[in-house]
């Protein structure tokens, strides 16, 4: 399989296991499968939504990608590198390259650190100031310290404050704020505040994990904005998890929907909620609450609740919820469909297109131009 | 378990009168940093078997109206003037705000039953679900207990619990949210309420469960006959299930009007920023989404003149020095704005 140089990131078979332990020895009894044998690609300059209710993976997912959860297996390739076989200074340079804007704002952002030392704090871990100066003086022969170990500790500190400040105003926060303590800021100002720290670094790759569920509804629209300006600024790629299918539907050019631990449709954006084909994707899609009072919405409501990822249900996982469950469903898992770059886990599609259906392995195997990211 | 068609519910219903009114509410906060108006001048009217939606964002005084409804404002918080009366089935009218403490707490659970945003936070834990709905039972309807009991299993049965007959005696930790939720709906139901306040009872919860709750509340309140007020910050559930709606910003409601109104023609400016700034489904991923600049305002320091001129794209002079009044613009549509009516906003798509 072929590597293009416009994919940025390539999740093969990627599993998480939380094991679970017992009695006095603490003998592991069973695992947990938040993350079962995911596989996907995002391209770079793509959103890759991913949707799913809470307890189905996303976020581990979206922590297990970063390394920030040890994955139980798989494969992670960043860049061209297995993240997963990196160790030391190797692991920390990529590491720069992808960060992650975490939910709560209130919770995530140290209530003791000033926002500037919050925002800097990256910089100091990855020396990059000091990096990015000797790059330029080494090739500029104007230093004979290719080392760094002589760089003026002052000039470092005044090149980050510098730095801290124009990201600042890129996420449309006044310089005055780097003084300030994050409970002196609003909820919105707080998530700028944890953008501008993953940005710092000029990451290539954000994974946004739910940035907006915490904010009120007239701030959401300001984060959004404000994340499609950074991602044409930067050309930034994100992995955006959320649980809201029309901000998911807005920000991304594909999306991943995921029920416990499984990816079980993937698709672009456009045809995923034109023609979703999971029966799940479309109970989650008649779920949304219509903004039209007037027109009586068909709905589907599923019965019940998902069940638990410590215990799933055998054969296809959406079977005890699902409204076109046939026998086999209850009994075998189904097998990956591929329609074309729309790929979808289900026996009731299968059966629909009967000997035209194609299996694959994962799903993204095999990149199709068919699938266009859209131009801004 | 097979998936369940539902229609929206009929709009054509009956006018059964007036159950609860609230004229010129207001609740109030006496703090060691001043006077804080969380609820100001606050009227609205439910009418029987109707539902009444109250939409604003974080802050703006919604939760403090529906305690001050149930007389639940805890010190330093007090309502300081304001009239609510309640109506019961025979018409005979009753004026909570004179009520004594006694009589209040025959009113509550009885009359008007409260869910909130968080349901676990909202049980027991150490006492079963079972026992905590046999206990509303019992102390509102002194019913002997196995009475009290069937009734329980009965009531969860109708909230969609499977398994009743065993799983009163479960804990609610055993509970998922939407279960929890749905045993909350269950012990509010318990007395048959008039009014049901619902208190942000979705937010916790998946987009599928939300539409499971939403469904059950339009079916017992078909069935009941009972109003309802849903206290929330999202929109699509307004339209889903209110027949009025009241947008409350910095303690004051600034726009009311029937659920069809509100969604055509919003006439305040911060109605329509509400309105624009949720991407819809379809929506051109090139063009941005409508912002309300700034932030929420902080009820310590409000702005002066119209609360929200400091956020309002179309301000003028006269906004930053004059508090507008809540002005009538069309039958049963009044908004707090000096330019309501005048101003013209593009059709939101």
């Amino acid at each position: 399989m072929s590597m293009g140089p416009d994919i940025l990131l390539h999740v093969r078979h990627l599993k998480k296991y939380f094991p679970k332990r017992r009695g006095l020895l603490s003998r592991v009894v069973a695992h947990t499968r938040a993350v079962d044998d995911v596989s996907f690609i995002i391209r770079r300059g793509e959103t890759l939504g991913l949707v799913g209710e809470s307890g189905c993976g996303k976020t581990t997912l979206g922590r297990t990608i970063l390394r920030l959860l040890e994955p139980s297996g798989g494969s992670i390739i960043f860049q061209g590198k297995n993240i997963l076989e990196l160790t030391g200074s190797e692991l920390r340079t990529i590491r720069r390259k992808m960060q992650i804007v975490f939910q709560d704002p209130f919770s995530s952002l140290n209530p003791r650190m000033t926002i500037e030392s919050i925002i800097e704090e990256g910089l100091i871990v990855h020396r990059q100031c000091r990096e990015l100066f000797l790059e330029n003086a080494v090739h500029n022969h104007s230093v004979d310290d290719p080392s760094g170990r002589f760089f003026p500790q002052a000039l470092e500190k005044q090149k980050r404050r510098e730095r801290v400040m124009k990201i600042l105003e890129e996420v449309g926060l006044s310089p005055k704020f780097a003084n300030r303590y994050p409970h002196e800021l609003s909820g919105g100002q707080r998530q700028r505040v944890s953008i501008a720290r993953a940005l710092v670094l000029r990451p290539d790759f954000i994974v946004l994990d739910e940035p907006l569920s915490a904010l009120d509804v007239s701030i959401q629209s300001q984060i959004i904005n404000l994340l499609v300006e950074l991602r044409r600024l930067h050309q930034l790629t994100y992995l955006f998890i959320s649980h809201d299918l029309s901000v998911v539907e807005y920000l991304s050019d594909r999306v991943a929907v995921m029920y416990l631990g499984e990816i079980v449709e993937l698709a672009d954006s456009r045809r995923l909620y034109a023609e979703p084909l999971h029966p799940y994707t479309q109970a989650l899609l008649s779920a949304i609450p219509s903004m039209d009072p007037t027109t009586g919405k068909k709905r589907i409501i599923l019965k019940g609740d998902p069940p638990s990822p410590e215990n799933p249900p055998p054969g296809c996982r959406f079977h005890p919820r699902c409204p076109l469950r046939m026998d086999i469903c209850t009994r075998h898992a189904p097998r990956i469909i591929d329609l074309d770059g729309h790929y979808v886990r289900c026996h009731a599609v299968e059966k629909d297109l009967g000997s035209k259906a194609r299996f694959v392995e994962e799903m993204d195997s095999a990149p199709t131009d068919s699938v266009s990211i859209t131009d801004r | 378990m097979t998936a369940q068609v539902s229609d929206h519910k009929d709009q054509a219903a009956t006018d059964l009168g007036p159950l609860l009114k609230a004229e010129n509410l207001c609740t109030y906060f006496f703090t060691d940093d001043g006077i804080l108006r969380a609820v100001d001048d606050v009227s609205f009217e439910i009418r029987r078997g109707r539902t009444l939606g109250l939409v604003g964002e974080s802050g703006c005084g919604k939760s403090v109206t529906a305690l001050s409804l149930m007389r639940l404002v805890a010190p330093p918080g007090r309502i300081v003037r304001g009239k609510i009366t309640l109506w019961d089935k025979d018409g005979q009218s009753k004026i909570l705000t004179d009520l004594s403490d006694r009589e209040m707490r025959s009113i509550r659970g009885h009359k008007i039953a409260m869910i909130f945003q968080e349901p676990m936070t909202s049980l027991n834990p150490v006492f079963t679900i079972g026992s905590q709905i046999i206990e509303a039972i019992r102390l509102h309807q002194g019913k002997p207990f196995a009475e009290a009991r069937d009734l329980t299993i009965q009531l969860l049965q109708q909230v969609g619990i499977p398994n009743p007959e065993t799983r009163w005696r479960d804990y609610p930790h055993q509970f998922s949210g939407g279960m929890r939720q749905r045993v909350m709906i269950a012990m509010a139901l318990s007395c048959q309420p008039d009014l049901l306040i619902a208190d942000e009872p979705t937010t916790a919860l998946d987009v599928t469960i939300q539409a499971q709750i939403l469904e059950l509340l339009k079916e017992i309140q078909q069935k009941q006959n009972m109003s309802i007020l849903i206290i929330t910050h999202d929109l699509g559930v307004v339209a889903e299930l209110a027949d009025d709606v009241a947008v409350m910003y910095a303690s004051k409601i600034v726009e009311q009007a029937p659920v069809h109104t509100l969604f055509d023609r919003p006439c305040h400016p911060y109605t329509v920023g509400l309105f624009r700034s949720r991407p819809r489904l379809g929506q051109d991923k090139q063009t941005r989404l409508a912002t309300i600049e700034g932030n929420v305002p902080n009820p310590k320091d409000f702005p002066s003149g119209c609360k929200f001129h400091p956020r309002c794209p179309y301000r003028q002079k006269i906004c930053e020095q004059e508090e507008p009044e809540l002005r009538e613009i069309a039958a049963g549509h009044a908004a707090r704005c000096h330019f309501a009516g005048e101003l013209s906003f593009d059709k939101l798509s």
